[in-house]
């Protein structure tokens, strides 16, 4: 049995273990919203050593409340909402430039019906000018329609890209970040750990964002960071970094580069699959690819299949095989190219109306044979009508879109469902704290009551 | 389960934030009066209504088509009643002049009549609208016959598109009317009928009405040809007329706002809205600081 004494010492242990515990109370009340904060518990024990200096309490460890599961599942959640997010934008442009609002804007699909309303229009009157004028605008409508939606596209790649390489760089900047936190955890487990464990997990956040991420974690509390296509991104203290670098073979665009700490490049633009990069990606070389291409495609039958038709005809001058198109060169870039033919521009007796030169003025037989380019098939190969094709691309837009849009929405809720599942475990009550207080508060009474009623025991002792 | 601060804060946040986007949502619907203003709100949709669009521009055009059509029919067929009366003119000269009752001069004065009957026809034939010859063919920039009544034309109809696939003839061709292969060249008939009126000679006249027969039946042929086309042009004109509206509807149908549905959808998220908001401020209120 120790002494009075050591009585004195437990109470003492009392006193600053309670005190500890309104510390950490405290941290957890001050932090309620603070964003990643991981709400804390002293873990204390008896102090079981045997006396003189033994008995009493101490506080063994902090404990922070989290399960590394839903972490694991938040990061992905993060980088699958990240990813439908992202991919927002780029597709809203190119829906716009692709396919106007009913009624507001004109897209090459309400252009070209235009066109064909100019042309049925003029077989009334082949001579007349006013009306050979309007088929000629029309198709000047067409082309630039069809370039302002190829630039569009262009211009929705462009931002993909732009952003992209903004990312690399944060991206980089979080994987320091976290080899640094690493280093520092690693050094020091135990004192200010619990902060420091919970600030690299706001950079485990940030960079799950940006591309979908696998976190490890080994026995000194470092973690490996496994990004999608299995890269190791961040390896305990050692990183590397991701590069945007101007690529010839992607026409100008940004391929990304791991740079490991030895300086070595190593591709991973077609590993990166998730988060925001990998949704950019995407949308950059494949989805807004697939949709140049197809503009591009209907540029082309557009332009070759008026001038088979127009190059036959004759001018009110009665001259013959002048294109009403400026024909493309090759099906890649045709959309941005399509323009009318230098030798009908600005010149409207040009228009082909007639079949038989000596049917000028009046014959307006190939007004009849390009208006019926509106039901033929000559899209696609021969398999569709112009509008027809240019109505799958529209189609193809539009799903994307709308698909992304049920994405986002699905995306957020279930990672405000996880975050509700980790808020839970992890989460700080105001309930539960104040519970707390008030319990070490009459701990630390107890304590401090121990300590006096010692002093009036060594008191009455001293009396003797 | 275990409900923490942030929880609450959140998920009264979203729930809260879901039912303002749908009331706004709503909102936006109701005030601009479209459901689908892009492919993406309703794929399908959209690209029905961008086809239905696509007929509707053409079906304006086709009335415009037909408006004009109907004019150039028309005038030619009014013209064409002129020309039927001035043959019949003709033709009851020849009769009473083939009678051998009357004097040279009297055939002298009825010869200058058929001239100037023959100028009239010529006039007839050159008709023009705006700057178009009727009876020319398709060489309309240029007067059809010259003052000898040769015909310069060609002998195109000419068709013009009034509804899907339906065109409609919107001339007859000069030569048709009066210099036709299968019939009679109607001014050098008269000019025949003003020779032998200058001629006097009775029998020689008489022999020309049967010829001049055959020229007033030439017209009347063309002027029934005429009316034909404008049947077809008036049906044309019904049928564009049904489907605009018919397609407009349909339009409507598929991208406008269902007024009674969006109103009600607003309503319902508004009243779950103020429903949350009232939870919130509830929950927000219940604290443990407030009891110790």
């Amino acid at each position: 049995m120790g002494g009075l004494f050591s009585i004195l010492n437990q109470g003492h242990t009392g006193l600053s273990t309670s005190r500890y515990q309104i510390n950490v109370t405290s941290q957890n009340v001050t932090n309620v919203n603070t964003p990643g904060y991981t709400r804390r518990v002293g873990i204390q024990s008896p102090i079981t050593s045997p006396p003189p200096g033994g008995g009493g309490v101490q506080v063994t460890d902090i404990h922070r409340y989290v399960n590394e599961f839903l972490d694991q599942r938040v990061l992905l959640g993060i980088s699958y909402k990240a990813a439908a997010e992202s991919a927002d934008s780029p597709l809203s442009q190119a829906e716009s430039a692709l396919a106007a609002e009913d009624g507001v804007g004109l897209d090459p699909a309400s252009a070209l019906a235009e066109l064909f309303s100019a042309l049925t229009r003029l077989e009334s009157s082949p001579s007349d000018s006013a009306l050979r004028q309007d088929v000629l605008s029309s198709a000047g409508q067409v082309c630039e329609r069809i370039n302002t939606a190829a630039d569009g596209i262009q211009d929705a790649r462009d931002e993909a890209d732009f952003y992209l390489r903004d990312m690399a760089e944060q991206a980089s900047e979080h994987m320091q970040k976290i080899a640094a936190l690493n280093r520092q955890i690693g050094a020091n487990p135990y004192e200010a750990a619990p902060d420091l464990r919970d600030q690299r997990n706001q950079h485990l956040q940030a960079l799950a964002e940006l591309i979908d991420i696998r976190v490890e974690e080994d026995h000194l509390g470092m973690v490996t960071v496994i990004g999608s296509g299995g890269i190791n991104l961040v390896q305990g203290e050692v990183t590397g970094t991701l590069q945007a670098v101007t690529s010839v073979t992607l026409g100008g665009f940004a391929e990304i580069n791991f740079v490991d700490n030895s300086g070595i490049s190593h591709p991973v633009t077609h590993a990166i699959r998730g988060g925001a990069m990998g949704s950019l990606l995407e949308i950059r070389d494949h989805t807004m690819v697939e949709l140049a291409n197809d503009l591009d495609q209907y540029a082309w039958d557009l332009a070759t299949s008026f001038n088979a038709v127009h190059s036959t005809g004759f001018g009110l001058d009665g001259a013959t095989g002048r294109d009403l198109f400026l024909q493309p060169a090759t099906v890649a870039g045709a959309a941005a190219a399509i323009a009318i033919d230098p030798s009908v521009d600005g010149n409207p007796d040009a228009v082909a109306a007639a079949t038989d030169p000596l049917g000028v003025p009046g014959d307006n037989t190939n007004l009849h044979l390009l208006s019926a380019i509106e039901t033929d098939l000559v899209a696609l190969g021969g398999t569709d009508t112009l509008s027809g094709s240019y109505g799958k691309i529209m189609a193809k837009i539009g799903v994307k879109k709308s698909s992304n849009d049920s994405e986002i929405l699905f995306r957020n809720d279930s990672l405000s469902q996880l975050e509700s599942l980790r808020e839970e475990v992890s989460g700080v009550s105001i309930d539960e704290e104040m519970i707390s207080l008030v319990q070490y508060q009459r701990s630390y009474e107890a304590a401090a009551k121990v300590i006096q009623t010692t002093d009036e025991m060594l008191a009455k002792l001293m009396e003797l | 389960m275990r409900v923490s601060e942030t929880m609450l804060f959140t998920n009264s946040l979203t729930d809260a934030r879901r039912s303002r986007s749908l009331v706004l949502d709503a909102q936006q619907k109701l005030s601009s009066g479209l459901r689908v203003t892009a492919p993406s709100d309703d794929t399908s949709s959209y690209i029905k209504a961008k086809r239905l669009d696509d007929a509707l521009t053409l079906s304006e055009t086709y009335m415009e088509n037909i408006a004009r059509a109907q004019s150039n029919l028309q005038t030619s067929e009014g013209v064409l009643g002129e020309a039927n009366n001035v043959l019949s003119r003709v033709k009851e000269l020849a009769v009473q002049m083939a009678n051998g009752i009357h004097e040279a001069n009297g055939r002298m004065a009825a010869a200058l009549e058929v001239q100037e009957l023959r100028g009239t026809l010529i006039q007839i034939g050159n008709t023009k609208i705006g700057e178009e010859y009727l009876f020319a063919g398709n060489l309309t920039d240029a007067p059809p016959f010259d003052a000898a009544g040769n015909y310069l034309g060609d002998s195109s109809q000419r068709m013009v598109e009034v509804g899907n696939g339906i065109k409609v003839a919107v001339n007859v061709p000069g030569d048709d009317v009066f210099n036709s292969a299968t019939g009679v060249d109607v001014f050098g008939l008269l000019s025949d009928l003003e020779t032998e009126l200058n001629n006097n000679d009775p029998d020689a006249i008489a022999a020309l009405l049967d010829d001049i027969d055959v020229a007033i039946n030439q017209v009347i042929s063309n002027r029934s040809d005429l009316g034909n086309y404008i049947n077809t042009a008036q049906v044309a004109e019904n049928v564009a007329t049904r489907l605009s509206e018919d397609l407009s509807t349909e339009k409507s149908r598929l991208i406008d706002t269902d007024v009674m549905e969006s109103a009600s959808t607003m309503s319902l998220n508004s009243q779950a809205l103020e429903a949350s908001l009232a939870a919130i401020s509830k929950v927000m209120n219940i604290s443990i600081i407030n009891r110790i």
